[in-house]
């Protein structure tokens, strides 16, 4: 054998024997105690050979084979190594005996974005629904962009760490992310998504406590790696349960969702979002007390309504097996599986800006004001204090290989100063021209796996109304995907999204960047253009591994 | 240059009717079966499941039969298996061994249900079974072997979908909360049997099978346990 061919035979031989997953040995049986079963090794085949040929020729009796064999494997099993290490879905560790359990995963959605804007983005641009707040006094901008986009992103880059610890009821989950929004004025950094502990020895009563998304409605528990499309629709973003983000810190009890048909979720949560809590949110103040100063130069930051928390409940009722949260019939059911739920979230005491109407002229925390322009309900900023009510319906349906998904959100907004704002223009102080409504929207969306569990195409359509009381507001959205499902999980799989999103421009923004020097002309933020289009095609690439 | 309105029209238009294409062949399809589906469950505990799935193309398949138990132990014993291995890897791990398919517990508990199977199975059923054990995480993962069988004409199939795999025992991640963990795709596994006298390709069907009357008439088959 020449030297080249052996060294090929070697590397193939590390390759094949390296590729190979943990799989069962041989010999060993699985003896049933406490009513598991547990697969206990036995000895060295040969060895074993030797016994059954001694057996077999009347060396040793039947008595003895089964003494030396039952000692032989409890010797194999007391000797087994304490710890355990193998891929399955993620590196898997797990120490003694099972006690303490590691999972490490990793995710990466990597994505090709075209995007065709119409002219109105250009002039007026987003000012109402998506504006900018920049700087460190959160200065309110127009989103303006000329027609055509092609952009690379990484769109999500995330690191999981989960499993159990004492015991496989007790559990952790953390996930750090290290993307970069597509709209992000500044590369990304390394945060913390979620740490949550939670605790399923009561089946009737789960625990979970920490940092996650809160049970409120389908859309926002459903995955980003198990959608049906690209991207979820804007309309489900702006229907949060806090109304500010998904994610927030606090409590949430409810029952085994695989042991019962009817599901329920109630929790307790700081209302603020992630890593932040109510204490972080304060107003600036003058001297005297008084607020409403439009200087800058206040020397008291003063928190309010900081004792307050979200509340949120959910009931789901598993009409017929179990749906599940992962959007489309990955699995082909064979059997119909339909459910409905709904969910209701009060969160108190929101500070969209302070009362002098403005966001960006006295020195206030932004981070609320930066949530609610992140997910789409800037027409929110600048009304004071306000209650969010939102309440929402679901329904889910899947079999053979079809879905149809379907959600109703309402918010109720409740100003806790009555009044008509008076907003600052290029021509003076005014009073605005109305008063904020409420918001509603829907979206229903459908899939079929054209090849089962591996090729799927699926179509949504999304309303949403950002403004009960504006008029030409309305967001609508159309969504076409086909989507490869590489190995029949969500975990490795190709988009093909192309949406269409139409916003109107009708109402106006309240939460300007003012006082404007006078002179200044028309202010942009309360133009009206038609509506906004944005025609998109987004291919991605993801990997859960 | 288009008009604002007509832009918007266009694109309205464009997605209004891809979306009304899929939901249509959706709406018409989704009663439509596509893959076997499961008809009867004739057992189904923590250790073994064994169903009768109905075939989407026709087959005519030679159930219902009588097997014995032990009958059918026999002829499990003597299945192999490899992992079917892509080029070029498969050059080098032609050379392993391949592996026994059950061990004498998974057959014990195993063959009686397919023997039920086999008695209850129409012509156009073939018989699908799982066996689970506790995997790597016990609580959470199971070892699956899974599979399924039918017999045509003088020969009995077996295929096999995955062989001893780490499989999740929850349809969502126990600890990514809602994470849905479905199945991984069935994979590609090379079968043997000795004595390969009964080995047999079926020239209609491409696929090897046991000649199983032929190999129960060779020897005495073990009695029952």
């Amino acid at each position: 054998m020449t030297s080249a061919r052996l060294f090929l035979t070697v590397l193939a031989g590390i390759l094949v024997c390296g590729a190979q997953p943990a799989g069962a040995v041989e010999t060993g049986k699985l003896i049933e105690k406490d009513g598991k079963y547990v697969f206990v090794e036995s000895q060295d085949p040969a060895i074993k050979l030797l016994l059954e040929r001694s057996l077999k020729a009347g060396l040793i009796t039947q008595e003895e084979y089964d003494r030396v064999m039952k000692e032989s494997e409890t010797r194999a099993y007391l000797l087994q190594p304490t710890f355990k290490l193998w891929y399955d879905r993620g590196f898997n560790f797990s120490v003694s005996d099972n006690l303490f359990f590691l999972k490490v995963r990793a995710r990466f959605q990597f994505r090709l974005t075209q995007r065709y804007r119409n002219d109105a983005w250009r002039n007026p641009g987003d000012a109402k629904n998506f504006p900018e707040l920049l700087g460190v006094f959160g200065d309110y901008r127009a989103n303006r962009s000329e027609g055509n986009s092609t952009q690379f992103n990484i769109r999500r880059a995330r690191f999981y760490f989960m499993g159990h610890l004492f015991d496989p009821d007790f559990k952790y989950f953390v996930q750090l992310r290290a993307e970069t929004a597509e709209n992000a004025q500044s590369p990304g950094s390394l945060q913390l998504f979620d740490w949550y502990f939670s605790s399923s020895r009561l089946p009737l009563l789960n625990l979970q406590f920490g940092q996650y998304k809160v049970y409120f409605n389908r859309a926002q528990i459903n995955s980003t790696a198990s959608l049906q499309f690209a991207e979820r629709a804007l309309v489900m973003d702006a229907f949060t349960a806090s109304g500010l983000d998904r994610r927030d810190i606090g409590l949430t009890i409810m029952n085994d969702e695989e042991l019962y048909p009817v599901n329920y979720y109630f929790g307790l949560f700081n209302g603020a979002g992630p890593n932040f809590n109510r204490l972080g949110s304060f107003e600036s103040e003058s001297p005297d007390g008084t607020s409403g100063t439009t200087q800058r130069n206040i020397n008291s930051d003063v928190r309010v309504d900081f004792d307050r928390v979200m509340l949120v409940g959910r009931l789901m009722w598993n009409i017929a097996g179990r749906p599940g949260y992962g959007e489309g019939d990955i699995v082909y059911s064979e059997t119909p599986q339909v459910a409905i739920g709904g969910g209701y979230a009060w969160n108190p005491a929101i500070n969209t800006s302070t009362n002098n109407n403005f966001i960006g002229i006295d020195l206030a925390n932004l981070n609320y004001r930066r949530q609610l322009a992140a997910f789409g309900n800037g027409r929110q900023l600048g009304w004071g204090i306000v209650d969010y009510s939102t309440w929402n319906l679901d329904f889910v349906a899947k079999y053979r290989g079809w879905s149809l998904q379907a959600e109703y959100y309402s918010k109720n907004i409740n100003r806790h100063n009555k009044g008509l704002p008076i907003i600052n223009t290029a021509t003076g102080p005014v009073p605005a021209a109305g008063l904020l409504g409420n918001a509603s929207g829907w979206y229903v969306q459908s899939g079929y796996y054209l090849i089962p569990r591996q090729l799927e195409v699926a179509a949504r359509y999304a309303y949403w109304d950002p403004d009960t009381r504006a008029a030409d507001d309305l967001v609508k959205q159309v969504d076409v995907s086909l989507n490869w499902f590489l190995n029949s999980t969500y975990d490795h799989q190709i988009m093909l999204t192309y949406s269409n999103i139409a916003m109107g421009t009708g109402g106006y923004a309240i939460a300007r960047s003012a006082p404007l020097p006078n002179g200044f002309g028309t202010v942009p933020l309360d133009a009206r253009g038609g509506t906004l289009i944005e025609n998109l095609i987004r291919i991605q690439y993801q990997i859960f591994f | 240059m288009a008009t604002p309105i007509t832009d918007r029209l266009r694109a309205v238009l464009c997605a209004g009717g891809l979306c009304a294409g899929v939901l249509a062949v959706a709406w018409l399809n989704a009663g439509c079966a596509r893959l076997p589906y499961t008809t009867r469950v004739i057992q189904q505990d923590p250790r073994v499941t064994v169903t009768l799935q109905r075939e989407i193309e026709p087959a005519k398949y030679g159930h219902p039969i009588a097997l014995t138990a032990a009958q059918v132990n026999e002829i499990l014993r003597g299945f192999t298996i490899r992992k079917q291995v892509s080029l070029p890897l498969r050059w080098f791990a032609e050379e392993e061994p391949p592996n026994q398919l059950f061990r004498e517990d998974e057959r014990l508990v195993l063959a009686p249900a397919l023997a039920e199977a086999f008695r209850q199975a129409g012509p156009g059923e073939r018989l699908y079974f799982e066996l689970t054990a506790p995997g790597q995480n016990p609580r959470y993962d199971r070892d699956l072997t899974a599979g399924w069988l039918a017999i045509r004409g003088p020969l009995l199939h077996l295929t096999i979908e995955y062989f001893h795999v780490q499989t999740p025992a929850t349809r969502f991640s126990p600890y990514d909360l809602y994470y849905p963990t479905p199945r991984a795709e069935a994979r590609s596994y090379v079968l043997y049997f000795e004595p390969g006298r009964f080995w047999m390709l079926d020239r209609n069907t491409g696929q090897r099978g046991v000649e199983y009357e032929a190999f129960l008439k060779t020897g005495p088959v073990p009695r029952e346990r």
